[in-house]
């Protein structure tokens, strides 16, 4: 790299890799006292030392998002810093992700994203993970000072959200300080973004605010099958009904929305199916959006979240100011607008509150019932439930869609009542879903 | 040749679904400049290049320095010593291969001094952490030849965006809650007819259950009028009446319980919004009634030719109506009577279009221009936004700065709200002034901070007496200005980065609307606000 120009050592600084004045910028947010400081901040050029050599710093997600908060953490004096994504480079990355170059298609994203910060960025050290959040327990998460999340996935939002969660540890009711992992949340949506500051077992979580994310509307089975109107309800067709039955590429082939051959076979059909009903309008960008419910994403919102999310990890690690209290919104369609709120803590939150939920049915609903609420409530937006229980001293799983085997041997359970499973009033129901890294657990009350 | 035409499609897919093939078109023809690579620049550029900018010239004087590597990710330890414009360019032009990357190693000034007009070739200049004389001369050139001008400075923990430009139209403005145009106050002919077409009451269940809820309530509307003297349901009372009637159409079982109709609870849910009066918009008449309408002339923009057009259009042909839309909401509906449906809107607007086509015909040939300046597809454009074509109108800095033009009421009123943004803004142009006077900027170095205090305070004492400002600043804001030392944390300049950038791509594409003028964010509170200067 720098074989020319001579680093020069910066007093008390590390070692290869430094420069007189290269951090400047930060220090004077670091060394000097000031009248809108944080109650716990020093002025103190040890705190710059801190930062670099100690503080760790977990980003996930290493895309639009994760990009950007590398590249702003990175040069806020973090050189500790993890990332993880289990995605690989897509062409259509390449016009954000700029730690992504043509010739890195189809590399994992954590690998790639990782290598360039570290070449750019002398002294910092970006380990990569090429993993699904899942993948790690709580001795992975626990090693972190900060979280911050660059995800496009609100069930992976709520995932981690549990995780930090479980972290905590309650003396006498409260929450102790030193098991607090913040996490600062960025999510981007075209010309619209929100960052958002979470201090699990303090602030409201992303569960305490679950409205704030309302599920993906989905188009009638009835408009798909039989009365399509738009271009859209063409595609849906094809996808959902005549891609099983024509089985195009092979028996076991599933629709893939990443295989231009694919999508290729879709958009035809699509073409002759809207023409049927003399629908106009289906495209292959068309025919992309919606197989892959693509969001469409530019670099600038990006990078104004990214940066309100860094903002945020270098007042809290340095204690600089205090921090976002605690949710910020950001729309540039019409010139540039934010919003900057306190959301709220739920008394009765699914994910932070503590206490198992109570849940009220009549002792002839069925099981089924039961799904439902789960699934359809807005505050508990579950996507495939596993109920277990405790009757009779034993546990009893009453129904579980994920393992196939398991799913037929349950499912007659679905159309029997509470009562008939052998479930009393105030039993304690475990539940178990992607959404949540933990059990949940729920006390069921009858009402009649 | 079509390979790489493919494969840009596919690179820069995500941003097309925002702004259409027409819009990255111009995209890459335009050229744009900026001035000085700090970080807040070449965040700003980063954030132009990915998306495919034309080209680009970056402007500047000055030698990298140690602390400029420090905050800025587009400049490496070997950039040290070299010239900052053509360090970041290198990195820069890395980002995009389908992106033209320039650079002058000359100052601003410099450049004013010995060529100002190579300043009129660019789609926009960008001037970031520019002292107020370079700002203020750089504004005025480029007023006079209508280029458009973007200052951005990141100071401490504010950002700040000024937009310099005396005329910008909008037609695709994308309005995000835009309300339908669906004439259910005052049908046309085709669209009665249509609605002539439909007998509910003799209706099978299976059609009446999957007829449109634009139809029912036309049909219910109708009714209504001749119940009602020919007035339409007018306050809460009455429309919730109205609401009823629709109710009470609902196909009934045979022992009395109202069937599942959606179409009709659609319909009922839509009443309020399908009563809307339809008009001109106040702010489209406002676009009529400008001087810019008024006068079509052989110089007039085709915005304005166009706009002229439809407003003749709205005093003949529309009789007081825009040229249709010609859309209509998805609904419950069966595919036959939706497309149905549809095509009378779709045809409707295109009759409408045909009419505007035909005014801007003459208005152009009165000027001695050719038709083909206009194409229809610029007209069929134009027509479907109607309703929500933008004008924005900034300010000239000289206006800004005048003691006789500065806007007294803004600041005084935003300053009732001591900590409002506006403080922010009262700073920086008092840090301009402490630049003016002591060719530095405040509290750079530690031992500066103290004494710089007291200095401060004499500028922002001077800046309020001259502008005759009777507003107070906080200590406090004083002391953390000197605070920041003209410091350029990254985070914040990336944040004005984006911002920034979204900007001018707003000005390049003529989509969406940008801001108008001011734009100030506070790192610190996570707050912004925009003020009219």
């Amino acid at each position: 790299m720098a074989d020319s120009d001579e680093p020069m050592v910066v007093e008390g600084g590390a070692g290869d890799g430094e420069w007189e004045g290269r951090w400047n910028h930060i220090q004077k947010f670091l060394e000097r006292p000031g009248p809108f400081t944080h109650p716990d901040f020093e002025a103190s050029s040890e705190s710059l030392q801190f930062m670099l050599e100690t503080c760790k710093v977990l980003i996930i997600g290493a895309g639009g998002l994760g990009c950007e908060l590398l590249k702003d953490v990175a040069l806020s004096g973090f050189h500790n810093i993890h990332v993880v994504d289990m995605d690989t480079i897509d062409l259509s990355n390449l016009n954000r992700q700029f730690l992504f170059r043509l010739k890195d298609v189809g590399q994992p994203k954590a690998e790639v994203a990782a290598d360039f910060i570290n070449t750019r960025i002398p002294g910092c050290c970006v380990v990569p993970h090429f993993k699904k959040i899942q993948d790690f327990d709580e001795t992975f998460y626990r090693q972190f000072h900060i979280i911050v999340c660059g995800l496009d996935s609100v069930i992976a939002r709520r995932w981690m959200n549990g995780m930090l969660l479980s972290l905590l540890v309650y003396e006498d009711g409260v929450v102790d300080p030193s098991s607090i992992i913040p996490l600062i949340d960025g999510g981007t949506e075209g010309f619209k973004g929100n960052a958002r500051v979470i201090l699990p077992g303090i602030t409201a979580c992303i569960d305490c605010t679950l409205e704030l994310y309302p599920p993906q509307i989905n188009f009638p089975m009835c408009t798909i099958a039989s009365m399509p109107r738009l271009p859209e309800h063409c595609v849906e067709y094809v996808r959902m009904l005549l891609w099983p039955k024509d089985k195009p590429f092979g028996d076991t082939v599933g629709l893939d929305g990443d295989d231009p051959e694919h999508i290729k076979w879709v958009y035809q059909r699509s073409l002759e199916r809207a023409a049927e009903f003399s629908i106009t309008g289906v495209t292959y960008r068309l025919t992309q959006g919606v197989v892959k419910r693509i969001i469409p994403a530019v670099a600038s919102t990006n990078a104004v979240i990214a940066a309100a999310c860094a903002t945020e990890v270098f007042k809290i690690a340095s204690s600089a100011y205090a921090p976002l209290n605690n949710y910020m919104v950001f729309n540039d369609v019409d010139g540039l607008y934010t919003y900057t709120f306190e959301a709220e803590r739920k008394d009765n939150c699914s994910a932070c509150s503590q206490v198992p939920l109570d849940m009220r049915f009549s002792s002839s609903s069925t099981l089924q019932e039961v799904l439902d609420y789960l699934t359809e409530s807005s505050y508990l937006q579950m996507k495939s439930p596993a109920i277990t229980a405790s009757v009779e001293g034993k546990n009893k799983t009453l129904y579980l869609q994920t393992v196939a085997s398991i799913e037929q041997r349950t499912r007659p359970n679905l159309s029997k009542t509470l009562k008939e499973l052998g479930l009393a009033d105030g039993q304690e129901l475990a539940v178990a879903d992607v959404t949540t890294p933990q059990t949940m657990l729920f006390r069921l009350s009858f009402t009649s | 040749m079509a390979a790489t035409k493919a494969s840009k499609e596919q690179k820069y897919d995500r941003q097309l679904r925002l702004w259409g093939d027409h819009g990255q078109e111009v995209l890459e023809n335009a050229h744009v400049c900026l001035i000085n690579a700090t970080a807040s620049g070449t965040e700003i550029l980063k954030n132009l290049v990915l998306p495919g900018i034309g080209a680009f010239t970056i402007i500047d004087g000055h030698t990298v320095l140690g602390e400029d590597v420090g905050n800025n990710f587009f400049l490496s330890q070997n950039s040290i010593g070299r010239n900052r414009a053509q360090a970041a360019t290198e990195l820069l032009q890395e980002l995009n291969s389908d992106v033209s990357g320039n650079f002058v190693e000359e100052s601003a000034d410099q450049l004013l001094d010995n060529d100002p007009e190579f300043f009129h070739r660019f789609s926009i200049v960008i001037g970031v952490q520019l002292s107020e004389s370079t700002r203020l001369r750089l504004g005025s050139v480029l007023w006079a030849v209508g280029v458009p001008f973007l200052v951005c400075w990141t100071y401490g923990l504010m950002g700040y965006m000024r937009l310099v430009v005396k005329e910008h139209t909008v037609i695709e403005s994308h309005p995000d809650n835009a309300l339908e145009d669906l004439r259910l106050d005052r049908p046309f002919s085709e669209l009665t007819d249509h609605i002539q077409s439909y007998q509910l009451e003799s209706m099978e269940k299976k059609d009446h259950s999957h007829t449109p809820w634009i139809v029912i309530i036309a049909k219910f509307l109708e009714t209504w009028l001749t119940e009602h003297d020919g007035q339409p349901p007018k306050n809460y009372k009455e429309k919730e009446a109205f609401r009823q009637m629709i109710r009470e159409g609902i196909l009934k079982k045979e022992n009395g319980v109202r069937e599942d109709e959606e179409n009709f609870e659609e319909a009922v849910k839509n009443v309020n919004t399908a009563l809307n009066p339809t008009k001109v918009p106040s702010s489209v008449e406002d676009l009529f009634n400008s001087e810019q309408c008024t006068n079509i002339t052989s110089q007039s923009a085709a915005f304005w030719v166009m706009l002229r057009a439809v407003k003749e259009f709205v005093l003949h042909e529309g009789k007081g109506c825009l040229p249709a839309r010609g859309t209509i909401p998805d609904m419950i509906s069966d595919s036959q009577r939706f497309i149905n449906l549809q095509n009378v809107y779709r045809d409707k607007a295109l009759q409408d279009a045909a009419a505007v086509a035909k005014h801007v015909e003459s208005l152009l040939q009165t000027t001695g221009k050719t038709p083909e300046t206009l194409s229809e597809k610029d007209i069929k454009l134009f027509c479907k936004n109607a309703a929500f074509l933008r004008v924005v109108h900034c300010r000239s800095l000289a206006e800004e700065y005048a003691v006789e033009s500065v806007n007294k009421d803004e600041i005084t009123s935003c300053m009732d709200s001591p900590d409002s943004e506006m403080v922010l803004y009262l700073m920086l142009r008092s840090v301009d002034r402490f630049y003016q006077q002591h060719s530095r900027y405040p509290g750079v170095y530690n031992y500066q901070v103290e004494e710089d205090i007291s200095k401060l305070k004499l500028c922002v004492t001077s800046l309020l007496q001259e502008y005759n400002l009777n507003v107070s600043i906080k200590d406090d804001y004083i002391h953390e200005f000197c605070r920041y030392g003209a410091a350029e944390p990254h985070t914040v300049a990336a944040f004005l980065g984006g911002a920034a950038a979204q900007e001018v791509i707003k000005m390049v594409s003529h989509q969406f609307v940008p801001f108008n003028n001011t734009f100030i964010y506070n790192a610190m509170s996570q707050t912004s606000a925009t003020y009219q200067l």
